[in-house]
């Protein structure tokens, strides 16, 4: 943990937010894939930026600070979904319950990016928090939990069902057994 | 383990790269004898890739100046802002869209109209090699990779062994290259991302001269960048593993592309995120 000497102030410190500025097109694009438009995420991370400036004694010299912005961003997503009364998290859900049915028919020619954005959209947030920082953002599943404040596991977890959800709604995969015999590669 | 079912979450640990190279070993020849569980690797790539693809321009649409200067300039306590004030007439802060459009375009561009039976054409699924993919696009990683394995295995920390042409001055591997490869290169710059210029060496793949511009880490770790025409869909960028080395490969106007070395997965992204538009022009 930082000092106090050097925790005090850190806000006021130019070149951390300037390390801030810098990480705006990936923590607007994470932002894009948990709002799921560009006014409501921009609004999101401008809001987990300057709590991240309040907050900058937290940070952890040494310690990744895209991660830690990640991980403001997604408490302030949800923070945002509980003031607006909106059900937020629900991960343990059948993602096929979540999916519209015009999603699910799937005209079987309309796959589009457009679609892929709205069936990301249909995952419970969680879910979708999860494969917007390991699909899109690219992290490694711990740097992932870390974020996300979850375990490895249920990274992998909600990984898994989201990438299903998101196949089927997609047309990529069809509805498959996920109770087959399991293989233990050691 | 004949007839017994590989688990998704092993295969998903292994297509993002997750596993250890013995455990990812051992998938691999479950993989050879096991068509369902390709499909279902395949299946996991893709979803990845249409992830990743359905936000690439959000990368790429500049910051909106008023958004940077409310974190640069703001005190300690959080105030109040409201960037929808930022409105514009081309969206709310216009949009400059670079080589992401285009390619999020075309990856939309050849899935719409078509049925979900022809999807396996789209993604050029089968026919399938033990990682999933076709045999010519797997042919040329293997290659490349074998290259890079073979150069940095014997030339082991002298770094500017690893090259023919030296980058001490890009403009003349930029030219170097843009001749054997006919097309205007520019060698993406690293430095940012903790990675020197060492220079480049000239490839043949499949009768076709290809080009492997090699970087190394401040840690002395090479990474190549392997440039090859290549004419064919574009692609996203994908991740994986091949004979103990991590690959990141894509394809864009008829040239394919694979990042090869030990950086670890999300960097490798964070660095075909940047030379993505170098190399396209944009």
């Amino acid at each position: 943990m930082p000092s106090k000497d050097q925790s005090v102030g850190r806000g006021d410190d130019p070149s951390f937010r300037q390390q801030v500025v810098a990480l705006l097109p990936k923590l607007r694009r994470f932002a894009r894939g948990l709002t799921g438009n560009a006014a409501d995420a921009d609004d999101l991370v401008q809001t987990a930026c300057l709590k991240a400036i309040e907050r900058a004694h937290q940070w952890t010299d040494g310690t990744r600070l895209d991660s830690w912005m990640y991980r403001i961003v997604h408490n302030q997503w949800l923070d945002d979904l509980r003031a607006r009364k909106v059900r937020a998290v629900d991960a343990e859900a059948d993602p096929d319950s979540l999916i519209a049915d015009d999603g699910v028919a799937r005209t079987e020619a309309n796959i589009t990016l457009d679609a892929v954005r709205k069936a990301m959209l249909k995952l419970p947030g969680e879910q979708r928090a999860v494969l917007a920082l390991v699909c899109i953002e690219g992290l490694a599943y711990k740097d992932a939990a870390d974020a996300l404040g979850v375990p490895i596991g249920t990274v992998m977890s909600r990984l898994a069902r989201a990438r299903q959800a998101l196949g089927r709604a997609t047309g990529l995969s069809r509805a498959e057994g996920e109770s087959g015999n399991v293989v233990k590669l050691v | 383990m004949s007839g017994a079912r590989i688990d998704t979450a092993i295969l998903m640990a292994y297509v993002d790269g997750e596993v250890d190279i013995e455990t990812a070993r051992d998938i691999e020849r479950s993989l050879a004898n096991d068509a369902e569980a390709r499909a279902r690797v395949a299946q996991l790539r893709h979803s990845a890739q249409l992830a990743r693809a359905a936000f690439a321009d959000a990368l790429y649409e500049p910051v909106p100046e008023a958004m940077k200067a409310a974190i640069l300039n703001a005190p300690d306590k959080v105030v109040a802002f409201s960037p929808r004030a930022g409105g514009g007439a081309t969206g709310r802060y216009g949009v400059l869209r670079r080589w992401a459009l285009p390619m999020a375009a075309a990856f939309a561009g050849i899935v719409i109209g078509l049925g979900f039976g022809h999807l396996d054409d789209v993604f050029e699924v089968p026919p399938l090699t033990a990682a999933g993919m076709s045999p010519q696009r797997a042919a040329w990683l293997d290659q490349v990779v074998n290259f890079h394995k073979v150069y940095t295995g014997i030339y082991e920390g002298q770094e500017r062994a690893l090259v023919d042409i030296s980058g001490d001055e890009p403009p003349k591997l930029e030219s170097w290259f843009g001749e054997r490869l006919k097309r205007d290169l520019k060698v993406p710059d690293l430095t940012a991302l903790d990675h020197a210029l060492q220079g480049g060496r000239l490839l043949v793949v499949g009768g076709r001269p290809a080009a492997q511009i090699v970087y190394v880490s401040h840690e002395g770790k090479p990474l190549a960048l392997s440039i090859l025409p290549q004419p064919g869909r574009d692609r996203q960028p994908t991740f994986e593993r091949r004979n103990g080395t991590n690959v990141l490969h894509w394809r864009t106007a008829d040239y394919s592309y694979a990042l090869i070395g030990t950086a670890e997965r999300e960097l490798m992204f964070r660095i075909a995120d940047q030379v993505a538009p170098t190399l396209s022009g944009t």
